[in-house]
């Protein structure tokens, strides 16, 4: 009980800095919210008079505190350059993004998993090099590469999907999901090979414990010793590494949305930087830090069910 | 009855043979000590008695008679159940030799559960029986226990019961004392005694330490570079060591005075 205090505690306060830091790098980045929307030509009064109204008038902190109390209320301001509130922008973005991360991140455990397991297995030394090659291949291409790629490939030759005009998840929903998913492949593809990997590894080094013999010598086969003893060991290890991987997928989501005109939070967060358009960014960034500090959270909880007295990492005997 | 003939191991990866054609016998209701220096093929030389070498890892010749059955020969699913039942084998490491996230009971009644049909509230109890055949004080507290729970010879007294559940005719066992601080050691040797004593088992007991085996073992076999260099009543061979070697590994030894008890020696700190 304690412990989750304290977590929740630790969680807020990283959060609170999180938005603080933001707000902090507008004050400090070039570039004046009014000045960027009215453009060049415009008067120094007519910019003085939107400064005024967007309340960009008042001092730094007095700004943030204001921000800040709106946010906890549930009240998230309005949007600079959409003149709307921030909320309404936001919600119909959260849609696509959370299905290309969910796709990602479903195509990640059920294609990384098995293969790193069916590794584990296989050791002949030409599946190994192939391996290698593969895997090193994979995860030396920048996410963006493999997205024009992959969106060049499926959607200009083979027509699976029409890069650019997607259809509206609310109206067509199987169309949506289905340009998604090329999305979330291009996530997923270079993360399979990392999960695979790491399973690999972690289930290797697993198989090489005493414990693993000492089980075979009571009788257990192999293929039992892996099942009874050692996927429960490699466990933790593969829980955390998937729970960094759905963190790390907020990032280069953003960045694949951008590749493939995916309306969603990752492309509304570009945008509005480039608008200096704080409220919403400020507001994307604690939303997704939030969801990078729980699914870090969520994996602590579900080791200390596998190992209730927590081993702590990999430091056992 | 175990009957090593002429056993050659050779790892795949090394220029030379682990172990180089031995030949020695573990007789009905006898134990017999295995010793020599680190790296000498000791281990190797149990973990093939136990059918447990990686055959894809070695090339294997000679014969392991267990009761008159070839282990080198016996087909794969054969083996396995006479793994199970026939031979048990205790490790160096108990802490290692556990899986961590298993409660020590489920744990010494794999044997079981693997390899008979019988009901889970009668494998505990033959579970609970080996833990006190092994002088475990509380067995229910430490058949729900964690390893980490318990301590270091507690969790070897685990390990010596998750081999005895399944009323094993022959024990491996691989240095099980070496892990363990001198009073903790001398008690395991003497349960082990006991053990023999008392169910007739037969046991291979390895150690680097003389002192170790003398005080159980009726007879040694001396082990160097994957050859067996001396063997014989464990008495004679302390009086009249024929080797230079195993003089040199009696030197080492510090002199035993306080009768089992006084086991330790100084090459302890530093092997595996
Ligand atoms: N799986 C393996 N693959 C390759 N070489 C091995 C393997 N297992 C053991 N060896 C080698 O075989 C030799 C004998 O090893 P072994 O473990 O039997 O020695 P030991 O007498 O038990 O020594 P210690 O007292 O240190 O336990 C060593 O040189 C070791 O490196
Ligand atoms: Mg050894």
């Amino acid at each position: 009980m304690k412990t989750l205090l304290k977590k929740t505690a630790s969680l807020l306060l990283t959060l609170l800095l999180t938005s603080f830091l933001v707000f902090l790098a507008f004050e400090l980045i070039d570039g004046d919210p009014a000045r960027t929307m009215l453009g060049d030509q415009a008067t120094e009064q007519r910019v003085q008079a939107l400064q005024a109204e967007l309340g960009l008038d008042k001092p730094f902190f007095t700004r943030y505190i204001g921000w800040l109390g709106g946010f906890v209320t549930g009240d998230f301001g309005v949007s600079f350059s959409y003149r709307q509130p921030v909320w309404e922008i936001l919600a119909p973005k959260l849609g696509p993004t959370a299905v290309t991360g969910a796709l990602a991140f479903l195509l990640i455990t059920v294609c990384g998993l098995p293969l790193g397991l069916f590794s584990a297995h296989w050791k002949h030394p030409a599946v190994l090099a192939v391996r290698t090659f593969f895997e090193q291949l994979i995860m030396a291409v920048p996410p963006f590469v493999l997205g024009i790629g992959l969106s060049w490939g499926f959607g200009v030759v083979l027509h699976a999907f029409t890069p650019g005009d997607f259809p509206a998840l609310s109206e067509d929903p199987l169309g949506a999901v289905r340009y998604l998913f090329f999305a979330a492949l291009a996530l997923a593809v270079p993360r399979i090979a990392m999960t695979a990997r790491m399973l690999r590894m972690s289930v290797s080094g697993e198989l090489g414990r005493d414990y693993v013999r000492a089980s075979m010598a009571r009788g257990a086969t192999r293929r039992q010793a892996l099942t009874r003893h050692v996927l429960k060991n490699a466990l933790p290890a593969t829980v955390a590494f998937l729970a960094q991987t759905m963190a790390e997928l907020v990032g280069s989501g953003v960045i694949v949305e951008q590749v493939f005109g995916v309306p969603g939070v990752g492309r509304l967060l570009v945008a509005s930087i480039g608008n200096r358009d704080y409220p919403v960014v400020c507001t994307v960034i604690v939303m997704l830090a939030f969801f990078v500090l729980v699914s870090g959270a969520l994996a602590d909880a579900v080791n200390l069910m596998i190992d209730p007295g927590r081993r702590g990492g990999k430091s056992h005997a | 009855m175990l009957e090593i003939r002429n056993l050659r191991v050779h790892f795949y990866t090394r220029p030379v043979p682990a172990v180089d054609g031995i030949d020695l016998t573990v007789p009905d209701g006898e134990i017999v000590g295995l010793v020599g220096e680190s790296g000498s093929g000791k281990t190797v030389t149990a973990t093939a008695a136990a059918g447990l070498l990686d055959r894809g890892a070695c090339e294997v010749s000679g014969r392991i008679l267990l009761n008159g059955e070839d282990l080198l020969t016996l087909p794969a699913r054969r083996l396995t159940a006479l793994r199970g039942r026939a031979v048990g084998m205790v490790f160096q490491d108990p802490a290692a030799a556990l899986d961590p996230l298993m409660r020590a009971g489920k744990q010494a009644g794999e044997a079981l559960a693997l390899h008979t049909k019988l009901p889970k509230s009668e494998r505990k109890a033959a579970v609970l029986q080996a833990f006190r055949d092994v002088e475990l004080p509380d067995p229910e507290r430490v058949y729900n226990a964690y390893p980490r729970e318990l301590s270091g010879g507690m969790q070897q007294r685990v390990m010596i019961a998750s081999a005895l559940v399944s009323s094993p005719s022959l024990l491996l066992l691989d240095e099980p004392t070496t892990a363990l601080d001198v009073t903790v050691q001398a008690e395991i040797l003497a349960l082990l005694k006991r053990l023999n004593a008392e169910k007739g088992i037969s046991m291979l007991l390895i150690s680097h330490d003389l002192n170790v085996v003398r005080h159980v073992a009726k007879r040694v076999a001396v082990m160097q570079g994957g050859k067996l260099v001396e063997t014989g009543e464990t008495e004679a061979l302390f009086r009249a060591p024929r080797q230079d070697y195993t003089k040199r590994l009696i030197a080492a030894a510090p002199k035993p005075f306080g009768g089992a008890a006084g086991v330790r020696m100084r090459g302890d700190a530093g092997s595996e």
